[in-house]
């Protein structure tokens, strides 16, 4: 069953004065199935972001729906917004946002204080996804305290702890350093295996080439797909960087 | 690259930060129009001339200092605000670039402008104002001023130099934090990393033990004089304390509830109380000195209001009658002029004496251990003054008869007691009667010492008692004074004649007689008066106006840092209504703060300024507390007020952040 439908997206921004119109998607339409891991690939400018914006309902879309476990988006009151997201999205972001005025604990713990849960259930939560993560050394530290990468495991902690229908990665590799993104996606794939779907955002071929299935924006359109079906991450990275190729020499839509 | 380019990058530079450098230029440009004004007023000539002006234009130079010394520091203090905001453009033009030396021309620039612009503002707006704060403080001294405007080219002159200085002396401070600093320091110094503030439990207690200190000695203290000896004290331990509880007891007792985790992990607890510890650490100065500003403000204010609208009675304490004759002779007979003379002056004047207060006595310093009273008695005991009175002067005050037997005496204490007996430098008497009160003590009411008085049965006793101490004290022996005071029904102007055709008619009579009129000491009484509550009020509308711009800096620089975190939060779930409810009571906590704190402040203060108020003969404690709760509920208002003016501010920065989202 798809647990998220996107259907015929359309976003058009307009500039402050309502002068220039600006089309960031033009007409997106996909789906994720429950227990997938796809990767959504695209230059920059191409509406990766305001994508992302849309799925976490960050943002509006100009046309067409987004519809979550068959409950579309547009149906969520604005003022229940946050609490749909807290319950059903979990976010790993680029540059982690995480607060520097908590530990790692509390950063871990925020969607579920913001949700009312009590300590020993948040304990109990949290417990086995740090230990998977490999952060339960440092839960103690503050943010400006640990590396990069131990940063965005706590950040992925954040996103898990609620126990999401769906997680939404900006870029996640983006601000590590190689081995740090490679310990990262490892994770992400042993995360997936345990039946959690992932949805990530990426510039990365070596990120992108651990998904199960890799989608190419170009344009505000969803341009190309790959399935990983049998190959493995080598075979994978091959096939994203030909397609690549084949989007930057400007090959026509198949 | 030319030095045009150099003064419009400058101008372009405040233009563009005017949210910082607006208020920075408005205080600068209101010190120095406070400053002018001050030292306008404690050099102007028609000032001067009024009766009193000198002393009012001696506490007025009294100010000048406090306002230079005042506007140096607080201007020193939120330019540190404009450079914390600036560095990470300069680190821009660094990287871009432009050399340290390019970037200090710059900065001349800028502080020049800033320089240039808040001294002709702030020199207009004080010439201008000069004239008004003129008519107000003759007013509260009750003169008129004429009506001619003059500018002072002297107060112009010191005004600028001053200025200049402090402009000079924050350059070079700007410069030096430039010149100390990589680019790449200069760019991240807007978020350098946070350190997990550390609670520091000692200083916290230190805290809690020098404010207790404090409030324990503000009341505690006895006597008016102890009050004036250990007032300074009381108020160091409380600003330290002050300071201590602020940066130190606030982050401990934040970290404490972050422990108690059924507290903690509250969704209205878990983003305010890590927010606060954050906020308190940074801010717990800022607060402290707002709390300090405020108290200040509350006691200065109300203290000198209430001496203002007290001025008449502490007039009449100092001079209990409208004239008062007072005459020193060695023999205890009545002198025959003073009565004669003043009786001849009343008559030509159509007055006649009322509330006559005439008696003999004799006054000399003794030590008091238990019941001796030793004139001249080294180190023992304790120091008290002794007033010996006839029984027959006694009665004449009171209107009541003292009836005395051979070797006894009455007494009546102020501030000590004697037992059954008493012996005075070797004499002895009984104690016969106690008295509760004597009317002629108003003579001697400016003394603040313990006082006995010792009302003896004959002028034989008076005399054995004046040749004792004349051995004693030999030279500095006192004479025997024949006190002579009346009220009359008329004028300030006619008392003043009266006073002084008195006093002629006495030195034609080559008589020893002090004459003393309180028409005459009124417009040195009120000069005192009206000048302190000038300068309190000038005073206290500094430091208001220093407290709101605290207070606005604080808010504009918090809401850049709280942006960021907002709009983390809103993207991991917490809704716009939950975080400005969060906003709200976050800033309401630490900004009610320094408010509570200075009323509690003011409460234990309280009875310490009511005794100092004393030593200045203001007795009327009711009113005290009237004018500082009145004080305290104007300060409350304005401080409110300043405090939704600067939210705004803050709003208008967060709430970006809350809205972006959905942009």
């Amino acid at each position: 069953m798809a647990i998220l439908e996107v259907e015929n997206l359309k976003k058009i921004y307009s500039t402050r004065f309502g002068g220039q119109k600006v089309q960031a998607l033009a007409k997106v339409s996909f789906e994720v199935e429950q227990g997938e891991f796809v990767a959504i690939m695209g230059e920059s400018g191409s509406g990766k972001t305001t994508l992302l914006n849309l799925l976490a309902a960050f943002d509006r879309p100009t046309s067409g729906e987004v519809r979550l476990n068959g409950r579309a988006l547009s149906s969520v009151p604005e003022r229940d917004i946050a609490s749909f997201r807290r319950d059903n999205l979990g976010f790993v972001f680029q540059d982690f946002n995480l607060l520097d005025t908590f530990s790692l604990q509390d950063n871990i713990f925020l969607p579920l204080v913001l949700a009312g849960k009590g300590y020993p259930e948040m304990r109990e939560r949290m417990l086995p996804i740090v230990r998977q993560l490999g952060i339960e050394g440092i839960l103690e530290k503050y943010p400006y305290e640990v590396s990069g990468g131990q940063k965005q495991r706590a950040a992925v902690a954040r996103a898990l702890i609620t126990d999401p229908q769906l997680v939404l990665a900006d870029e996640p590799t983006g601000a590590l350093d190689s081995r740090a993104a490679d310990e990262l996606m490892r994770l992400f794939c042993e995360i997936n295996r345990g039946g959690q779907t992932v949805l990530m955002v990426t510039h990365s071929t070596r990120a992108a080439s651990r998904a199960s299935r890799v989608l190419f924006i170009k344009d505000g359109e969803v341009f190309h797909q790959i399935y990983r079906g049998n190959a493995d991450d080598a075979e994978l990275y091959q096939k994203i960087a030909g397609a690549l190729t084949l989007m930057a020499t400007g090959g026509d839509k198949r | 690259m030319t030095a045009g380019l150099y003064a419009r990058l400058a101008r372009m530079n405040i233009k563009n930060n005017r949210r910082i450098y607006l208020p920075y230029i408005l205080t600068c440009a209101d010190m120095i129009a406070m400053f002018y004004i001050v030292c306008f007023l404690a050099s102007d000539r028609e000032v001067g001339r009024i009766p009193g002006g000198s002393t009012l234009q001696t506490i007025l130079g009294f100010g000048v200092g406090v306002v230079a010394v005042f506007a140096a520091i607080f201007l020193f203090y939120t330019n540190s605000f404009v450079m914390k905001r600036r560095k990470k453009e300069l680190g821009l033009y660094n990287v871009l670039g432009m050399g340290k030396r390019h970037i200090a021309r710059v900065m001349l620039w800028e502080t020049g402008f800033v320089a240039a612009v808040s001294l002709a503002s702030g020199l207009t707006a004080g010439i201008l104002l000069s004239k008004f704060s003129q008519l107000v403080m003759l007013k509260l001294v009750d003169k008129t001023a004429s009506f001619t405007f003059t500018v002072s080219g002297f107060a112009v002159a010191v005004t600028a130099a001053l200025f200049a200085g402090v402009f000079f002396l924050i350059l070079l401070n700007s410069l030096r934090q430039v010149r100390f600093s990589s680019p790449v320091e200069l760019l991240r110094s807007g978020n350098a990393g946070e350190r997990e503030p550390k609670a520091n439990y000692l200083l916290a207690a230190l805290g809690i033990l020098l404010l207790g200190a404090g409030y324990y000695l503000a009341l505690t203290v006895v006597n008016p004089i102890e009050a004036l000896a250990w007032f300074f004290v009381a108020v160091i331990l409380v600003i330290l304390g002050t300071y201590l509880c602020f940066i130190s007891g606030s982050v401990a007792l934040l970290k404490l509830l972050r422990r108690n985790k059924r507290y903690y992990y509250r969704t209205s607890h878990f983003v305010s109380v890590s927010g606060m510890f954050y906020r308190m650490k940074r801010n717990g100065a800022g607060l402290a000195s707002i709390c300090i500003l405020s108290t200040m403000v509350l006691v200065m204010i109300s203290s000198t209001t209430c001496l203002y609208l007290g001025a008449d009675d502490a007039l009449r304490v100092n001079f209990p009658r409208n004239i008062s004759v007072s005459t020193d002779t060695d023999t205890p007979e009545p002198p025959a002029p003073v009565g004669a003379a003043v009786q001849k002056e009343l008559d030509k004047a159509g007055l006649s004496a009322e509330n006559l207060l005439a008696f003999r006595y004799l006054s000399f310093s003794a030590r008091q251990d238990g019941d001796s009273l030793t004139p001249g008695g080294g180190e023992g005991g304790r120091y008290c003054r002794v007033y010996v009175v006839p029984a027959e002067d006694c009665a004449s005050v009171s209107g009541k008869a003292l009836i005395l037997q051979e070797g006894e005496a009455a007494v009546f204490t102020k501030g000590t007691e004697v037992g059954d007996r008493l012996n005075i430098g070797g004499i002895s008497y009984r104690v016969g009667e106690k008295l509760d009160a004597f009317a002629g003590e108003a003579a001697e009411a400016m003394s603040v010492a313990d006082s006995v008085y010792v009302f003896v049965p004959g002028l034989d006793d008076m005399k054995a008692l004046y040749d004792m101490q004349k051995r004693v004290y030999g030279k500095k022996a006192s004479d025997y004074n024949h006190y002579y005071a009346f009220d009359v029904s008329a004028g300030r102007d006619v008392q003043i004649a009266l006073s002084q055709a008195i006093r002629g008619d006495l030195k034609e009579a080559s008589a020893s007689s002090r004459v003393e009129g309180a028409a005459e000491s009124w417009g040195d009484f009120i000069g005192i008066y009206g000048g302190l509550l000038f300068l309190g009020l000038m005073l206290g509308l500094t430091f208001i106006l220093a407290a709101g711009l605290i207070m606005y800096y604080k808010q504009v620089t918090e809401g850049y840092e709280d942006n960021a975190r907002f709009d983390i939060l809103k993207k991991v779930g917490m809704t716009g209504r939950e975080i400005r409810a969060t906003i709200n009571s976050q800033v309401l906590t630490v900004f009610a703060l320094p408010l509570a704190a200075a009323a509690v402040h003011m409460a234990f203060a309280f009875p310490m300024v009511a005794k100092l108020l004393k030593v200045f003969g203001l007795t009327n404690t009711p009113l005290f507390l009237d004018v500082t709760a009145a004080t305290i509920l104007v300060f409350a208002a304005l401080y409110v007020a300043a405090y939704l003016a600067t939210s705004r501010a803050y709003l208008a920065i967060v709430s970006g952040a809350s809205d972006r989202a959905y942009a």
